[in-house]
């Protein structure tokens, strides 16, 4: 047993690969604890990533694992007919699980019999056979299964046996037994972490930022994938979320808003303890006097889930209003969403706002981005708990952001929130605080003081601290959230007067309010 | 958000655009009577190629569209319940599987028979040089085909390799390993020269420079700058053209070849340092990562043993029907086009199919149309060389003719089998049709050809009927 003294963290795309929210939280973990010795174990796609972070001395060993690199395990396909068969048979059950939803309770047995193949190297090999096809078309053409309607075909089939055999890679994927399992995301990240605790014993503790399962939702709409393959992909997301959920030790979102998706997906309440994320209010401190010019500031990757296009025009129609308006935005693109910024500088030209917008790029010092507007927006699309709103509001600065994920929670009454992808809104909501001086600074003064009190670094490493003792069987060790102390009332501060008053359906710049008695409920 | 490892190769686009909802008319007064048909009607499209009631769920918070919203709108307790209904409400249809993505464009018809143009350019070298090499008669060119035979056999190896690692991604790689293995083709293929004639200087010097051109079009050809090669090629053609018209210095027969040979290899050596100069500018050579690169140099041998017994099946009928021998040179072009439309062919099969064995037949029906349309291209060829080779008059019997043809077949489906990665099968048949004429003797000119062109026939179909080659 591990005493909580060794945690292997997996990741699947983020630490220490890419620079944004999680790999942060997860960089931050681990600095807290340099008494903990950490394995990461991070999934990444053809191998060739860069590390971008530097590791902190207490992690043991870094393993890159790619889901898209040399194939791993055996070359060949077992051969021995007693091999094929249990492999044949295992995957059948695995499909049935994902293509028929009445089978829906065997995925977990069906993934352990495919883990026992993966440990023994055989998976991925067996995976690539013809039979594997075969067996895949034979399956979703029955005409009993929904799939068969949408006339799969034989392109299909390989495209998803594919798909299957790289994401189940990391279920080969071993992890040390005296270690406590740490998976950063639900999905992919859990497989070793699945595979461990039923083989090892090994403890298994899952945290959500953003919401695994609705990313993938989202992702796939765009996907060139014709709906058979679609369908089993997101089966597979959907089931292996649930097994996630069903089987981890604890799960620990950082909001609460997580958990409407994760009870939907079959988490136990009694599982589920909220860690928001922290902030250091040292290293953001008070950001001081606005700057002369009057700017709105925006920090993230320049990623297409920020929305930023919203942004850019909400910008616009602020502009229209306040002529010397800047927009500031701190980031850059990372490799692959080049095309993005590209479009969205077109955009900007489009909307014949190019002259107010500048791209400063990734900012060395971050609060020296918070302190460069008066306010600071966001326009997400998802979101788990954003560091840039904890961040801003360490600052002293108020924001405008959208309703999304924890967003509500961490801002509570120290900024205003608007329906994303509503350009309108946010567009009144910064002109709003940027006409008001005196609310924009009373409002500032009370953001930091909430992270204060409620979002310190300290107080999220020392919850993991406590959550690692006590998945490791160390006794008398069990993380209670401090119920006085954390937002258990949010959804009573959600309903206050002020909120009421400038949320999105209460308020003329999204849609007409009803009238309380006339309105369908 | 969580980690966003979107599943798909990271060498495709990684990611595209969100979805984008259709603009929904502002509501401008009371909800009407139906507020969830509206939206079910609004949102029809995406609720008709939903896979489940969540996708849908996704989708309405993603537009903004709150659970308070949705409680006070559509009478739903959360977003959910809404979806489940809009799901259950819309009627699932599926999208057409609308045109398949663009996949690599392979070069137009032209493109390919300029290529084959340029692999038989080179042989006016042999022309050119005819006089200087003569005195030893026939065995003057036996050097010159060890050469050839040694190199093309390296060559393709090396191909190979590089072609992994630019597979790989890694195009500095690719350019040391043919900066590394191109001097030793050449040395190769002048000690097999020195080997089979080490007392005739000047066919030994000629293989030498042969060799060297070999090289330098797989560098080319490899880091695809095979365009060089026209220039490269003109002294070489121009003085064909000129000494066919009237006779020329002796100089001038092995100045020229040489002009073409220094050229191609100056052209070779700034191509590779090109690429290596772009991506090493600090000497980052050192860090690397093992173990991504190809399995070994193992690989690779397949590829030369495919390259010496096509090669040897070549230099056999050329020895026979020099006409001929230039008509197969030529037919790589339209053959090198065929094998991307039997690649089309076979993925449209791959698409419209629905069942293994409907597949297996579209690809035995993808390969009699390509096997007849080479067939044509090299009856036509054949038919013009016959025409236009001096002293071709009486020229070869039919037997011989349909040889070629065969032969033909033989290089067509070995490289079919070849760029589907079967490579094991191509090279022992082809070694071993080589080779068979030792133990029966006549048998080169028809029963070779026909038998291995069967078995290559057999084995497509075995092979790439299976939808997995087809990855």
């Amino acid at each position: 047993m591990s005493q909580g003294r060794h945690v292997t963290m997996l990741t699947e795309g983020t630490y220490p690969h890419v620079h944004g929210g999680v790999s942060t939280w997860c960089d931050q973990l681990i600095r807290g604890m340099p008494e903990v010795g950490f394995t990461v174990t991070s999934l990444t796609g053809s191998g060739r990533e860069p590390v971008t972070w530097e590791l902190p001395p207490n992690v043991r060993t870094h393993t890159a694992v790619p889901l898209w690199g040399p194939r791993p395990g055996r070359a060949h396909a077992p051969r021995r007919g007693a091999d094929r068969r249990r492999f044949l048979h295992s995957f059948e059950r695995f499909l049935l699980s994902l293509l028929d939803p009445d089978a829906h309770g065997d995925f977990g047995a069906a993934l352990d019999a495919l883990t026992d193949e993966a440990r023994a190297g055989r998976l991925s090999a067996a995976l690539r056979t013809e039979t594997a096809v075969r067996t895949l078309m034979r399956l979703w053409t029955r005409p009993s299964l929904p799939t068969a309607a949408a006339g799969p075909t034989v392109h299909d089939a390989l495209t998803a046996v594919d798909l299957l055999e790289h994401a189940l890679r990391p279920l080969a994927v071993r992890i040390p037994e005296d270690s406590v399992a740490h998976a950063v995301s639900s999905g992919l990240a859990t497989l070793p972490a699945l595979a461990a605790q039923r083989l090892d014993g090994v403890p298994f503790l899952l945290t959500e930022h953003g919401i695994y399962l609705r990313e993938r939702y989202l992702g796939y709409r765009t996907e060139a994938q014709r709906w058979p393959v679609k369908a089993l992909m997101l089966g597979f997301y959907r089931e292996l979320n649930t097994l996630g959920y069903e089987r981890a030790d604890l799960i620990t979102p950082c909001n609460r808003y997580n958990r409407r998706w994760e009870e939907r997906g079959g988490a136990l309440p009694g599982k589920i303890r909220t860690v928001y994320n922290g902030v250091d209010p040292h290293a953001f401190p008070h950001a001081g006097a606005e700057p002369s010019v009057p700017t709105l500031s925006w920090a993230g990757r320049i990623d297409p889930i920020k929305d930023l296009e919203t942004l850019i025009r909400a910008f616009a129609l602020a502009r229209a209003e306040l002529p010397a308006l800047r927009l500031r935005l701190f980031g850059a693109a990372p490799a692959g969403c080049e095309w993005y910024a590209t479009g969205l500088e077109k955009l900007a030209a489009e909307l014949g706002v190019a002259d107010g917008v500048f791209w400063e790029g990734r900012a060395g010092d971050v609060a020296r981005a918070y302190a460069a507007g008066h306010v600071v927006v966001l326009s997400s699309i998802s979101e788990g708990f954003p560091f840039s709103i904890i961040e801003a509001m360490s600052c002293g600065r108020t924001t405008v952001s959208t309703d999304v994920g924890g967003v509500r929670e961490a801002v509570g009454d120290t900024g205003l929130v608007v329906p994303p992808r509503e350009p309108e809104a946010l567009a009144a909501a910064a002109l709003e605080l940027l006409r008001d001086d005196e609310r924009r600074a009373a409002l500032g003064r009370r953001a930091r003081q909430r992270v204060v009190d409620l979002f310190t670094l300290r107080r999220s490493v020392d919850a993991f601290r406590q959550i690692y003792l006590e998945l490791a069987g160390t006794p008398g060790a069990v993380y209670e959230p401090p119920a006085a102390e954390t937002v258990a009332d949010w959804t009573l501060e959600l309903r206050d007067p002020w909120y009421q008053e400038h949320t999105a359906w209460g308020h003329h710049w999204s849609e007409p309010s009803e009238p309380e008695t006339g309105g369908v409920r | 958000m969580s980690g966003s490892l979107w599943l798909k190769d990271p060498g495709a686009a990684v990611r595209d655009a969100l979805p984008r909802v259709p603009e929904k008319p502002r509501p401008t007064g009371p909800a009407g009577a139906d507020p969830v048909g509206e939206l079910a009607d609004r949102l029809d499209d995406f609720v008709a190629a939903a896979v489940h009631p969540d996708e849908v769920a996704a989708l309405l918070e993603s537009d903004g569209l709150t659970d308070e919203r949705i409680r006070r709108r559509y009478g739903h307790e959360d977003s959910f319940a809404l979806a489940e209904e809009l799901y259950a409400r819309v009627e699932r249809r599926f999208p057409p599987s609308g045109d398949p993505p663009p996949g690599p464009a392979g070069p137009t018809l032209l493109v390919c028979l300029l290529r084959g143009l340029l692999f038989t350019l080179p042989g006016l070298g042999h022309l050119l040089a005819a006089p200087v090499l003569a005195g030893g008669g026939r065995t003057a060119y036996a050097p010159l085909l060890a050469a050839a035979l040694a190199g093309w056999t390296w060559n393709q190896a090396l191909a190979h390799r590089a072609y992994t690692w630019l597979g790989l991604g890694d195009r500095p790689a690719a350019a040391g390993a043919l900066l590394r293995g191109a001097p030793v083709g050449v040395v190769l293929g002048t000690a097999a020269a020195a080997a089979v004639a080490p007392l005739h200087v000047p066919a030994v010097l000629f293989a030498a420079g042969q060799s060297l051109y070999l090289a330098a079009a797989t560098v080319l050809l490899v880091l695809s700058r095979e365009r060089v090669l026209l220039p490269v090629l003109l002294p070489l053609v121009g003085g064909a053209l000129f000494a066919a018209l009237q006779p020329m210095p002796a100089r001038a027969h092995i100045v020229l070849p040489l002009v073409s040979v220094t050229a191609a290899t100056g052209a070779a050596a700034g191509a590779v340092a090109g690429v290596l100069r772009r991506a090493d500018p600090g000497g980052r050579r050192g860090n690397r990562r093992r173990g991504v690169g190809p399995r070994g140099l193992g690989g690779s041998v397949p590829y030369g043993l495919f390259g010496l017994g096509s090669g040897a099946l070549v230099l056999h009928a050329a020895l026979d029907a020099p006409a001929f021998a230039v008509a197969l040179t030529l037919g790589m072009g339209p053959a090198e086009w065929l094998l991307y439309r039997f690649r089309a062919d076979s993925l449209a099969g791959l698409r419209a199919c629905t069942s293994p064995g409907a597949f297996r037949i579209s690809v035995a029906a993808a390969l009699a149309r390509s096997l007849a349309g080479y067939a044509g291209a090299l009856l036509t060829l054949m038919a013009a060389a016959m025409l236009l080779w001096p002293g071709a008059g009486d020229g070869p019997d039919a037997a011989t003719a349909a040889g070629v043809l065969l032969l033909g077949a033989v290089l067509w489906t070995g490289l079919l089998l070849q760029a589907f990665g079967a490579v094991l099968s191509p090279a022992a048949v082809c070694c071993a049709a080589a080779l068979a004429p030792l133990l029966l003797p006549g048998s080169e000119r028809l029963l070779v050809p026909a038998g291995a062109s069967g078995v290559l026939v057999l084995l497509v179909c075995a092979q790439l009927g299976r939808i997995t080659a087809h990855r």
